[in-house]
């Protein structure tokens, strides 16, 4: 095991750290808060060129052509930039460019601007075969990332690794930062599989045959489902270089509870806290972290909540029509399941930047212990309780 | 009658070798479509050390017809306004490897007067080592025909326009070479592959520079209602006309004009297109005799018409 | 380095690497291009009775090629440095560029092609046994013996006069046709093996019929020896009185004639007239005044040489014809009437005379060009039966194994004798080897009922497939966009030549006349300017290993745009599943 260097650093500091040490040598910025802080350290990274985009829909394009050459690329952005750079998401994902981005998730301007931390930015991009991983800390910013970059390039198809704005971009703590070299060796070389040279007859992308797109798009199905392997056999790697283990979902306390917490993103953190307080008040709770929401480890998820009687899926966002995307795939997981299987209750808290503090936690326990599970709509749970 | 002597001749005289071709045949572009010759040419100067982008267009097609590539060199297709940011990274990161291949974008106008104008625009502005070619055969002709702000307003088209009552009349089509300008870029240039030599100029300077360069190629379009064969005598006509004056700006501000016209009626351009049948070309004419007088004046400052 | 391999080859991308050209899109065609520049010819070719191909020649000058133009000019004639000096351009009419500007200045550059191209023969191999004889060193007489030499014949040219050239030596005078141009023609076919028995009258110092045992085929062109009487001259006494053919003669035999201060009347309005009234004027004549009965526009001369004539201060009195003449002192009188309308026909001119009484006309000599007839009087019975040999296409005369050709077989200028000799190669080579020449005009002539190529019949011969030049090219096939107007070159003209017989016109330099042979169309002729490569919107114009191009059929869409934009009508669009006559 290596021994890091400890930082008092931000989710901010510790993406742009990830990416220098990733070694990427061309990074495009436009900025969008939360995440400006980002660009502007790689701005200053002297080994880094970093071209000042004019739209985030540019900066997905240019750190594509990066990737053409096979060159690492570092972008970053949150919100409204993520959404505008929808159409070039897919172009990504179907070019097979191992491309690793940073989101920090803002609520998006649906009724009006608003800044603080809701995670539909990132879940609108499940479906554009990007792999996702979720984080509820500066230091998860900083490990995840590197393991982004292994899993992304071995799979070949890009990474969004997101935090929840502000929690977890603006808030210090203390991380371990892996040493450049160990990082670097960890990672790897950029994997040369872009354009060959000049002079060549190669054309990517044009006008395919339906018959051919319907067996690219099954790759890139099937390489998103082996993606969950990889992310097990690269974490396993850095537990033995950094000492630091992932899992695609993180089970605490799971295995004799009656009621699991199911989280994605800080509220984990506020998560964690509450099952230790309730065990210790004798209540058999649980909580499972998601760590990896593309691909979406269900049968993990299936077997790590087998015996419990309920789960409670707290969702920092609102699917229109829907309800709770974390919920709804958590449904969907356990619905192959013949025999007896957990009842599923859909919370949705914290949207638009709204603490979701102990307190709201708990009173969602006590509704799902107390309460028949819900059908269809989710439950919005604020300081004043749970609402229907 | 000559047929056998003319052979035997060509081993007595110093003929020219033979053209290669980095564009080839079977590619699905309508017969008598005016941009070919004018690809032809490019890629023919540029040479196969390049890699080219290209945004939707018909280009998407004709590039690269199914499972197949007309081009002898790599080519990148993407989507419609991301090709202009993506050739920019796709520099940095050749020139980060030591790579030596020019990038080239292939776009037609709808992409770079419409919706790539804002990624056109940054990586104008931030002087990216891209050669772009802007495709101009105003309007979006894959699709059908349908208007893009490169379309002459005298030109009916399949959507149509705002009639005088909603809407202020439409005095001209975009200038993207002003606009440009007006980011001084290293080197802008008008072009028409009716007037080769002049072509084989601009696109040999402009490979021979560094930075952001584009030239835009009024290409003619089936679509605007001609005959086939009459392909290259429009092309010649949008220049002799003086609808599509040649010439070129470096760094924003050293106009050249590369051609004088013998300025043809324009009544002999649009009478061999179905388009401008309803048209009174009255918008084209102001827009030429508008153009020259703007291009005369900005040429004027640099009279000797050396390079910059 | 690193424990884990990141690189595990490159992913399922949608590549492509296969050429598009496997796609045949020229399945989708309903007509097609051709390059059917064999079956056209220009109209200066057509034109020319010597069938020169003057487009292609035309191309060769502009490439500074001046050797390749002249070896192509010999092909179908032997002496372009003579014709180039001589011939009156019927080509220059026709050229389309005149429509456009000015004609090219085909004439003044086919004496380039000389000055700057020209080669010696070399010997031509003689590969048949049959021989050949030639009766007259004319411009008849010397082609004729030019094309059998290369055709691999033994000839022999038999001529009365001292030294071969027949009018190119004796009638064309020194100013218009230096001796040592004529005398280099001449060494060159001796060169290439040609014999000549000069000073050897046939009917006199060898029989006819000793001619017909030497020789298994004979070509006669003796030529217009016996010029027409004018009675009102025959009245008067030899010296004063000449006609112009001799008066010509004595000059080129003589060296000099001595005419000081003598007033001379020239009647005639034809070439013979004005060479007569030019030469007259060096030979010192104080006033020379040519009289005619045609107008102007109708005089027979051609039209440049009358404005030399009178641009070096010769007098021309039109619509006058002489009606007497007789002594007046120490001059003589010529009286002359108005003529209202001169008429001609088979060979004969007739006056419509004004009653108006005559006008008298008093002069110290008098030189009259009226005309010239054959002296056939050596030939047998069969074959003098009208004013003229009667021949056939190919010089045929009644009498097999005789042909015969030039002014006695009734041709009227030097390019025409050369055409007419050419074909009378054609015909004695068909006779002498046995082959037939049915259908063959169709092959080897330049457009129907045109003149007729050496080089196409002999590439038949050889077994070539030789396509029909079938189509003229005008100016409407033109595309007038890759041209620009330019003014034809000036020909230049020694100063005050008129004072002695030094030549009056001069060669062009080598700069002008390629900038002038660069104004040519190259009509219907493929000259490789590549606009069918540049503009074609399927790459589907491909070079030929030869020369010009070839249209790739599997995929030309056939939109046609390469024959609009040909600028010199070489290639032609025709139905899809019609067979080219040539050019797939």
């Amino acid at each position: 095991m290596v021994t890091s260097d400890r930082r008092l650093i931000n989710g901010a500091e510790a993406m742009a750290l990830a990416f220098n040490l990733a070694g990427v040598r061309v990074a495009y910025a436009y900025p969008i808060t939360p995440q400006s802080e980002v660009m502007e350290l790689l701005a200053s990274d002297p080994n880094i060129t970093c071209v000042a985009s004019d739209s985030e829909y540019n900066v997905l394009a240019g750190a594509e052509g990066v990737l053409w050459a096979g060159e690492r690329c570092a972008i970053a952005t949150a919100s409204q930039g993520l959404l505008y750079m929808s159409e070039v998401m897919w172009e990504v994902a179907g070019n097979r460019l191992p491309l690793v981005m940073g989101v920090f998730s803002r609520a998006v301007k649906g009724p009006g601007w608003c800044l603080g931390a809701q995670q539909n930015d990132v879940l609108f991009m499940r479906d554009t075969g990007w792999l996702h991983f979720i984080c509820e800390s500066a230091q998860q910013m900083m490990d995840l990332m590197l393991i982004a970059f292994r899993v992304a390039e071995k799979v070949s198809l890009p990474a969004i690794v997101s935090g929840d704005g502000y929690y977890v971009s603006h808030q210090k703590e203390p991380v371990y930062v892996p040493d450049l070299a160990s990082s670097r060796q960890f990672v790897g070389d950029p994997p040369r599989q872009g354009l060959p040279t000049g002079g060549t007859a190669a054309s990517y992308g044009a006008l395919v045959p339906p018959a051919s797109f319907l067996r690219l798009v099954r790759h890139i199905y099937e390489d998103m489902e082996s993606a969950l392997g990889v992310f097990v056999d690269a974490s396993a790697e850095f537990a033995d270089r950094f000492g630091r283990r992932y899992s695609p979902v993180d089970f605490l306390c799971a295995d004799d509870a009656d009621t699991i917490l199911v989280t994605a993103g800080s509220i984990g953190g506020t998560a964690e806290h509450v099952v230790r307080m309730l065990r210790q008040q004798g209540m058999r709770v649980g909580l499972a972290r998601m760590r990896c929401l593309r691909p979406f480890p269900a049968a993990m998820l299936r077997h790590g909540v087998r015996s419990a009687k309920r789960l409670v899926v707290v969702d920092r966002n609102l699917l229109y029509g829907i309800g709770g995307a974390v919920a709804a795939e958590t449904r969907l997981a356990l619905d192959v399941l013949s025999g007896p299987r957990p009842s599923v209750y859909s919370f949705v808290a914290g949207l638009g930047g709204i603490d979701v503090t102990p307190e709201m936690l708990m009173a969602a326990v006590e509704y799902a212990e107390t309460k028949p599970p819900t059908v269809g709509r989710p439950l919005f749970v604020t300081e004043a309780g749970v609402e229907g | 009658m000559r047929d056998n002597l003319l052979d035997r001749l060509s081993e007595s005289l110093d003929l020219p070798a033979p053209q290669q071709d980095v564009f080839v045949s079977g590619h699905t572009a309508c017969p008598g479509c005016g941009a070919i010759p004018a690809i032809r040419a490019v890629t023919r100067i540029i040479g196969p050390n390049a890699i080219y982008l290209v945004p939707a267009s018909c280009a998407s097609l004709y590039v690269s017809p199914p499972d197949t590539t007309a081009l002898q060199a790599p080519v990148i297709h993407t989507v419609f306004a991301a090709a202009f940011a993506q050739a920019e990274g796709l520099a940095y990161a050749l020139k980060r490897q030591g790579r030596d291949e020019r990038v080239v974008v292939w776009a037609g106008d709808g992409a770079c007067y419409d919706i790539g104008l804002g990624g056109l625009s940054g990586i104008a502005a931030r002087g990216a080592d891209v050669l772009v070619f802007c495709n101009d055969n105003e309007g979006y002709q894959n699709t059908g025909g349908h208007q893009s702000t490169a379309t002459p307003p005298d030109a009916t088209t399949p959507i149509g326009r705002p009639t005088a009552d909603d809407a202020p009349a439409t005095s001209q089509r975009k200038d993207l070479v002003e606009i440009l300008a007006a980011h001084r870029v290293r080197y802008i240039a008008t072009a028409s592959p009716a007037f080769p030599e002049d072509l084989e100029a601009k696109v040999k300077y402009a490979s021979s520079l560094s930075g952001f360069r584009l030239i835009l190629l009024m290409t003619t379009c089936v679509t605007w209602g001609f005959e086939a064969r009459h392909s290259m005598r429009l092309a010649r006509l949008t220049v002799d006309t003086g609808y599509f004056p040649l010439y070129e700006v470096e760094h924003g501000v050293r106009y050249r004009i590369t051609y004088e016209p013998p300025m043809r009626a324009v009544e002999e351009f649009a009478a061999l297109q179905k388009r401008f049948r309803n048209g009174d070309l009255v918008a084209l004419k102001r827009e030429i005799a508008q153009k020259w007088e703007d291009l005369r004046f900005k040429a004027g400052r640099y009279p000797d018409g050396a390079k910059a | 380095m690193s424990s884990s391999t990141n690189n595990p080859g490159p992913p399922p991308r949608y590549r492509s690497t296969r050429s598009s050209s496997v796609f045949r899109t020229g399945l989708q065609r309903f007509e097609r291009p051709v390059f059917d520049y064999p079956a056209k010819f220009s109209p200066c070719r057509a034109a020319c009775p010597a069938a020169h191909d003057i487009a292609l020649a035309m191309l060769l000058a502009a490439s500074d090629r001046f050797d390749l133009a002249f070896d192509l000019f010999r092909q179908e004639s032997p002496f372009p440095g003579i014709t180039g000096r001589v011939c009156y351009h019927p080509c220059e009419a026709q050229c389309n560029r005149a429509e456009y500007d000015d004609a090219i200045a085909i004439n003044a550059l086919e004496r380039a092609l000389d000055a700057y191209g020209a080669s010696p023969s070399a010997p031509a191999q003689v590969c048949h046994p049959e021989t050949v004889g030639v009766v007259g060193a004319g411009p008849a007489g010397l082609t004729c013996a030019y094309h059998l030499a290369r055709l691999g014949y033994a000839v022999t040219v038999y001529d009365a006069n001292p030294s071969p050239g027949g009018m190119l030596a004796y009638g064309i005078p020194e100013y218009r046709l230096p001796s040592e141009v004529v005398a280099r023609a001449v060494e060159d076919l001796q060169a290439l093996g040609v014999a000549f028995r000069c000073g050897v009258r046939v009917g006199q110092d060898i029989p006819f019929a000793e001619l017909r045992h030497r020789h298994e085929a004979l070509f006669l062109a003796p030529g217009l020896q016996r010029p027409s009487p004018l009675k009102p001259c025959l009245d008067l006494p030899e010296q004063r009185s000449l006609p112009g053919l001799e008066f010509l003669r004595r000059v080129r035999q003589n060296g000099r004639v001595d005419l000081s201060g003598a007033t001379v009347l020239v009647i005639g309005g034809g070439d013979v007239a004005v060479d007569a009234a030019r030469t007259a004027l060096r030979a010192g004549a104080a006033s020379v005044t040519i009289c005619c009965p045609e107008s102007r526009d109708e005089m027979p001369a051609h039209p440049q040489e009358i404005r030399a004539a009178l641009s070096e201060g010769i007098a021309v009195a039109n619509c006058i014809a002489p009606e007497g003449g007789r002594i007046s002192g120490s001059r003589i009188a010529l009286s002359f009437r108005a003529v209202e309308a001169v008429k001609r026909g088979d060979g004969a001119v007739s006056f419509a005379l004004s009653d108006e009484p005559p006008t008298d006309r008093l002069a110290d000599h008098v030189i009259y060009a009226v005309g010239q007839q054959p002296d056939l009087g050596f030939l047998p019975e069969e074959l003098r039966c009208g004013p003229r040999i009667e021949c056939g296409p190919f010089g045929q005369t009644g009498v097999a194994g005789v042909f015969a050709g030039g002014d006695a077989a009734g041709t009227y200028n030097v390019v025409n004798a050369i055409g007419s000799a050419k074909r009378a190669a054609i015909g004695i080579d068909a006779y002498l080897r046995g082959t037939s020449l049915d259908g063959i005009e169709a092959h080897i002539a330049v457009g129907p009922g045109g003149p007729v190529s050496m080089q196409a019949y002999i590439d038949l011969r050889n077994g070539l497939s030789v396509t029909p030049a079938a189509t003229k090219i005008g100016l409407g096939q033109i595309n007038l966009s890759y041209f620009s107007h330019s003014a034809r070159c000036q020909l230049p003209v020694a100063e005050n030549a008129q004072a002695d017989f030094r030549e009056v016109n001069l060669t062009l330099q080598r700069l002008a006349a390629r900038a002038e042979a660069s104004r040519c169309f190259n009509c219907g002729l493929c000259n490789m300017c590549g606009n069918c490569f540049a503009f074609c919107p399927d790459s589907a114009v491909i070079r030929r290993d030869g020369w010009g191009f070839r249209v790739d059929l599997d995929h030309c869409k056939g939109c046609g745009v390469c024959v609009e934009e040909c600028p010199r009508g070489a290639m032609s669009m025709i139905p899809e599943g019609k067979a080219a006559s040539h050019g797939d």
